[in-house]
């Protein structure tokens, strides 16, 4: 019976947070892989990142790292420098 | 899971982004020959679709968190564990003062044939290898 009810009322929004929480963590990483075409998008960025620093994956050097990355070069795209 | 760790999040669009940015201090963000740089593309910025799409993922995420927590918090009051198993909340009150970790009966089947197992476990509490082995057999 107790199985019953888990199925029933638990087992179901134990599957729909785990799907969430992995397409949340998909979102962060297309986050930070994405590069912005333009000066206010960097900005953007920028700030959201280092508002929300734990929540994307501030902690982990190699994410950071990454990110950084792809702003540089978004910038030295716009800059006209040499990529 | 847990949202204990969630912190507050403010909400950036578009507009909030221009606004944040007009509003970061003299020299945060150089304002050297703005106008050489592209401020707008001929396509828009990519970025903004990823904040955004990711702000929304992040409040689904916690609000599924929120109704999963709930959902079992509600299950672990009404039979007093997170998960199914044999034994009825008041039976597993019963067992609590005595209950050693080897003797936790997790089988799904036979509340009868737990509730008989809790007869012995007394040889557990002594830890007799024996009652322990009995005490965590499938029934």
């Amino acid at each position: 019976m107790q199985t019953a009810v888990f199925n029933e009322k638990v087992r179901p929004l134990e599957l729909v947070a785990t799907k969430k929480w992995m397409d949340y963590s998909e979102a962060a990483t297309r986050l930070l892989n994405t590069a912005p075409t333009t000066v206010v998008g960097i900005a953007a960025v920028l700030a959201y990142v280092g508002d929300n620093l734990e929540s994307v994956g501030g902690d982990d050097e190699e994410t950071m790292k990454e990110f950084l990355g792809t702003i540089a070069k978004a910038a030295a795209v716009l800059a006209g420098l040499p990529v | 899971m847990s949202r204990a760790n969630i912190e507050n999040t403010t909400s950036l669009t578009r507009r909030g982004a221009f606004a944040l940015i007009a509003a970061a201090p003299v020299g945060a963000i150089p304002i050297v020959a703005v106008s050489s740089y592209p401020l707008f593309g001929a396509t828009p910025d990519p970025i903004f679709a990823a904040i955004e799409t990711y702000m929304h993922a992040k409040d689904a995420a916690f609000k599924a968190c929120d109704e999963s927590d709930n959902a079992e918090h509600q299950f672990t009051l009404k039979y007093g564990a997170s998960t199914p198993d044999a034994l009825s909340k008041e039976v597993r009150e019963k067992l609590a003062p005595h209950r050693p970790r080897h003797c936790k009966i997790e089988n799904r089947n036979s509340r009868a044939d737990c509730e008989v197992l809790a007869g012995v476990l007394g040889r557990c509490d002594r830890g007799d290898a024996s009652g322990v082995g009995f005490a965590n057999r499938r029934l």
